[in-house]
């Protein structure tokens, strides 16, 4: 936090260095964040853009009672809640269209991308304070006191977002079996194994 | 089975990011071989967090400091002509200045009223110095109550600009001060021009009205 500061201080003076390194030390993990909330590069691009001239344009604004990255990560969150709310995060793809050869490989995923597309469902489908926490906490690797920063929360309130996406998800995901076991059920029922009996 | 254990679910993400050693990876991972819930929260965690993320390139990387700054330096361009005309306008000629604002202050405030509102004018006269006689004429419908207000509301609204104005003013980097002088007459006489057009619209907005009110009374 010390170096953001020092960055800060020399930004503000129109020292162009430390301004590019703000920038380029924060646009990929800025980036990752709003791509997983908007789902396009278009919006990725332009919403990361905004948030970097956002900030730095506010630069008063900013008072030092989080860090600085908290803050740019709390201006990126605002800016891509409008545009996330009139996405649709599903994508509709058929398995059945596509001719399954006995590769493993292929059909390994095959599976994965069903799981994925599932799980994409799925999160769209938490409430938002949920959602971002959970990308936040899993994705973007913060810690719950950072979240709880990020969200202007308690880090109880963090805990508990997180913790309720997670039995969502899991409920919403299926949580009789593993995933595991559900990806064995697909490789049988695709000729290349074995058949199983699901477990009672 | 749902596992209640909070202290592991807890755990799980760190153990996911390998940031767990000793006694609690051990213990994460003795938990795991005897718990299916856990088991199958992680292989959840592990799908959420290998959700991939398009790399846009390093041409876009290597332009976004660029773009950024070039946006950044529009907005500030922008602010500064604001700042600019709103310095010359009090800097330099407060008393006919203060005097349209507040005429267009009481005329925004009262075209906002609702039209039955109107009706309730009381008869109080006002007399307001320094303007011309339409104007004047304007202003003295209102009563002395409502102008006060919307004398208020001006001031109120312009006082803090007056602050920031002041603060950069005194700055004793004396750029902004030099390009405050230099966008002095042009952009005065281009804001003033703005102004009377403006008040001379919004006086026959109130004639009309009151016309109005005439004729339904």
């Amino acid at each position: 936090m010390d170096e953001d500061l020092d960055l800060i201080e020399r930004t503000a003076t129109g020292e162009r260095e430390a301004f590019n390194q703000l920038v380029i030390k924060y646009q990929k993990p800025l980036y990752a964040l709003l791509y997983r909330m908007v789902s396009n590069h278009e919006d990725a691009a332009d919403l990361l853009q905004k948030t970097f001239v956002k900030a730095f344009t506010g630069l008063d604004g900013f008072e030092q009672r989080s860090s600085f990255k908290t803050w740019l990560y709390q201006i990126a969150i605002n800016l891509a809640k409008n545009v996330y709310r009139d996405r649709s995060r599903v994508q509709q793809v058929s398995i059945d269209d596509v001719v399954v050869k006995k590769n493993p490989g292929i059909v390994e995923s095959l599976i994965k991308k069903e799981s994925r597309l599932r799980l994409n469902k799925a999160m769209t489908e938490l409430p938002e304070k949920q959602r971002l926490t959970l990308m936040l906490r899993v994705q973007d690797g913060k810690k719950f006191d950072e979240i709880a920063d990020i969200m202007k929360c308690s880090v109880g309130t963090a805990k508990s977002n997180y913790h309720y996406a997670v039995y969502k998800l899991k409920a919403m995901m299926g949580d009789t079996e593993t995933l595991d076991e559900k990806q064995k059920l697909t490789r049988s029922e695709a000729g290349l194994l074995p058949a199983c009996r699901k477990k009672p | 089975m749902k596992c209640n254990d909070a202290k592991i679910k807890e755990l799980l993400p760190l153990y996911l990011e390998r940031e767990l050693d000793g006694a609690e990876l051990k213990q994460v991972e003795l938990h795991l071989a005897s718990c299916e819930d856990c088991r199958t929260e992680f292989s959840l965690l592990q799908l959420v967090s290998e959700e991939p993320v398009p790399d846009p390139g390093e041409a876009f990387w290597a332009a976004m400091p660029d773009r950024v700054a070039r946006d950044v330096r529009r907005h500030q361009k922008r602010t500064l002509g604001l700042s600019g005309l709103l310095a010359a306008l009090f800097a330099h000629r407060g008393a006919w200045v203060t005097a349209a604002v507040c005429i267009l202050a009481v005329a925004l405030w009262s075209v906002q009223r609702d039209p039955v509102n109107m009706a309730a004018f009381p008869e109080e006269e006002t007399a307001v110095q320094d303007m011309d006689p339409d104007t004047e004429a304007i202003v003295k419908e209102f009563s002395a109550r409502e102008l006060r207000t919307a004398v208020q509301w001006a001031q109120n609204e312009s006082e803090p600009v007056r602050g920031a104005l002041d603060e950069q003013m005194a700055d004793p980097n004396q750029q902004i001060s030099d390009d405050l002088l230099k966008l002095d007459e042009r952009e005065l006489d281009r804001f003033y021009n703005a102004l009377e057009k403006k008040e001379q619209e919004i006086q026959n907005r109130i004639r009309k009205k009151m016309e109005d009110r005439k004729n339904i009374g």
